[in-house]
């Protein structure tokens, strides 16, 4: 394997690894504040990816401009969806809470799959918007330009989120609650309204990973779950928690997939799982969590 | 509630399809199911409308002559969706067996489907005529009760080989399949047709069939440097993503074959479809059967070009008609072996029959999108005329 190859390969698995960690962001911002898995984190992506493919194709107006539009209205779909679902189960015992929710979310999931699979707009099952941008190359690189405009968009997205977390109130309040709930709580944040408002954020990015997925890939009713389960394999890997280590491991995912899936098509999908194993035999923590 | 079991245990000493034996039937009933929902209804889900179209057509000259009742009996289709689900589609072919007590069935689309299907088949004793399966596995052990009207899917690309070597400016292919059994079975026949006509296969891998992200895949295949790519993808989005990505990382082969890509796969491309040869059942002509197949697709609502497989539903239909007019009976047995004699000719040049096994003639014919739509380069004199090679132009 030459230089050349070895770069070419290192840059399209950071770019993949990049446009899977803004969805995985988002599941872990949700984990990190309510403690519940989120197993329906995939069909908000697939949903908006749809909204997105109509907005832009019935309306004839440019995708980015549709996933601008159509991803924000996911922030009230993650608010309503803990309000109405999670928000119930809020003063079970902290073990039957946390099944319950889970399995709550499973059921979402499974019903929002089937209802996109029926409602999945006459016989086209898969949406897929017919949009490129000129290829660029680096002498003998070639850089895949509509992947680096979502990679760049996904940075954006994340600085943004980072800025937020950082910089005003419901930031502080989300990272509070995250690290100590009842800590929180005795401070005055009022953490059942911060646990909405991290739903809203989280399908807020799982909605723009849609409508970039839409864009870059396609999208199907089926794509959810396990879409899911790769960002649960990213955000373990890198230690839950840890946004740093979200990206970390989306990258490691991307760079994993890129390097096999050469090699050996067959065990590309695999190697997410099998990195998985291997980071939590030697930190059962994950690769930055405490 | 004694009256009620005595009668139930009367009927259950009857032998089953005794009543109808001995009156004339009103008429005969086909089923089968469709995928209306699930993975595989963007290929399928419109061919309920084409079975009520032919239908309508066969009823209205009268329905099917039937030398054992001495009248024709009108044909009535019952359908149902499988879902995408072998499980489900098992469940309604046991339904239509018991319950719809049809004379024969009509098989779905895929062979996963017409695996879990051929169980109702063999266990009911209905005559079966398999549409869409063509996977070896389904012929493996002898089945008196089913045929298919399709060649076997490692010959799948015979017309396509055929149209390739008289092209000529190709010398070096790389095929993609995903993994599945249809899939491989019909990619490891391509490679092996074109190493027998001369051609050189570079490269040639399985993608697991969840894959998304194709960009390692590609740049294996640039390293190879083919003449022409391959794609092996029953549906999308496979194809669709790996075509996204193929134009991406410049990927620009002088020909791009992708052998099932219905509709949404030109959408999702946009102009970069232009050029893409790909495949269908059926060509253009000015046979009645050429005719008759244009009228059941207009009347279902689609252009013959927009589903490949909508050849395939149509030559089964006139398989299935004119077996029955040759059995003249409904007797299940006489059926079936009406069936397997079948020596129909269709749309001027295709003779239908079946091997030892099952196994039909019916293969796709080479087409090529120009302005969106997918023209045929069938006959091959025509094909070479119209033929335009990609070129590496996305």
């Amino acid at each position: 394997m030459d230089g050349t190859l070895l770069l070419q390969l290192t840059i399209n698995g950071v770019l993949l690894g990049g446009v899977y960690t803004l969805a995985a962001f988002g599941l872990s911002l949700i984990f990190g504040v309510s403690g519940v898995l989120n197993l329906a984190h995939g069909e908000f992506l697939m949903l908006s990816g749809f909204l997105v493919f109509l907005v832009s194709d019935r309306l004839g107006i440019n995708p980015f401009v549709a996933v601008a539009l159509v991803s924000p209205l996911f922030f009230a779909v993650g608010y309503a969806f803990e309000r109405l679902l999670i928000r119930p189960l809020a003063l079970r015992k902290e073990h039957v809470r946390l099944a319950s929710a889970t399995l709550v979310t499973l059921g979402a999931a499974l019903i929002l799959e089937d209802g996109a699979a029926f409602f999945s707009l006459g016989t086209e099952f898969e949406k897929s918007v017919g949009y490129f941008l000129p290829t660029l190359r680096l002498g003998p690189l070639v850089l895949p330009s509509l992947k680096l405009v979502v990679f760049g968009l996904v940075a954006l997205l994340i600085a943004g989120l980072a800025a937020f977390l950082k910089y005003t109130y419901v930031g502080l309040a989300v990272q509070a609650v995250t690290q100590s709930p009842r800590g929180a709580l005795l401070n005055g944040v009022p953490t059942a309204r911060i646990g909405a408002v991290a739903f809203g954020i989280g399908t807020f990015l799982a909605a723009a990973a849609g409508g970039l997925e839409v864009i870059h890939s396609y999208v199907s009713p089926l794509i959810g779950l396990p879409l899911t389960l790769k960002y649960l394999c990213i955000i373990v890997m890198g230690g839950l928690g840890s946004f740093v280590g979200v990206a970390l491991g989306g990258i490691l995912i991307g760079l994993g997939e890129s390097f096999v899936g050469f090699l050996n098509p067959a065990w590309g999908q695999t190697v997410a799982y099998l990195l998985l194993v291997l980071v939590l035999l030697t930190r059962p923590t994950g690769l930055l969590g405490k | 509630m004694l009256l009620g079991l005595a009668g139930l245990a009367l009927a259950a000493l009857l032998p089953a399809g005794a009543p109808q034996a001995q009156g004339t039937p009103k008429e005969i009933v086909i089923g089968g199911t469709i995928s209306q929902s699930g993975p595989l209804q963007g290929i399928v889900a419109p061919f309920v409308k084409l079975a009520k179209a032919w239908e309508d057509r066969v009823n209205a000259r009268g329905g099917i002559p039937m030398k054992a009742y001495g009248k024709s009996l009108p044909i009535r289709f019952v359908i149902y969706d499988d879902k995408s689900d072998p499980a489900t589609t098992l469940s309604f072919y046991e339904r239509l067996a018991t319950v719809d007590k049809v004379d024969v069935f009509i098989g779905p689309f895929s062979s996963g489907l017409h695996n879990a299907a051929l169980q109702a088949s063999v266990s009911h004793k209905i005559p079966f005529f398999m549409v869409e399966g063509n996977d070896p596995f389904l012929f493996k052990d002898p089945n008196p009760w089913r045929v298919t009207g399709l060649a076997p899917a490692d010959k799948e690309q015979t017309r396509m080989v055929q149209f390739l070597s008289k092209l000529g400016g190709l010398k070096t292919f790389a095929i993609l399949a995903r993994d599945n059994l249809h899939e491989k079975e019909s990619a490891k026949g391509l490679a092996e047709m074109l190493s027998q006509a001369g051609f050189q296969v570079v490269y040639q891998e399985t993608a697991p069939a969840d894959t998304k992200d194709f960009a390692s895949i590609v740049l294996a295949m640039k390293q190879k440097n083919p003449d022409a790519v391959v794609v092996e993808a029953l549906a999308p989005p496979s194809n669709i993503q790996f075509l996204k990505q193929a134009r991406e990382q410049g990927l620009n082969p002088k020909e791009l074959f992708v052998s099932h890509a219905p509709v949404p796969v030109i959408k999702g491309l946009g102009p970069s479809s232009e050029n893409m040869v790909s495949m269908l059942y059926s060509f253009d002509g000015d046979s009645a059967d050429h005719k008759e197949f244009q009228e059941l697709c207009k009347a279902a609502g689609f252009e013959p070009w927009q589903y490949s497989e909508a050849g395939i539903r149509y030559r089964a239909y006139r398989r299935i008609e004119d077996a029955l007019e040759r059995a003249g009976t409904l007797d299940k047995e006489a059926v079936r072996k009406a069936m397997w004699s079948t020596d129909l000719t269709l749309f001027g040049e295709e003779q239908m029959k079946h091997d030892a096994t099952g196994f039909g003639t019916d293969m796709p014919y080479p087409v090529q999108v120009h302005d969106g739509k997918y023209v045929s380069l069938w006959p091959i004199e025509k094909g070479l005329k119209v033929h335009r090679f990609k070129d590496g132009k996305w």
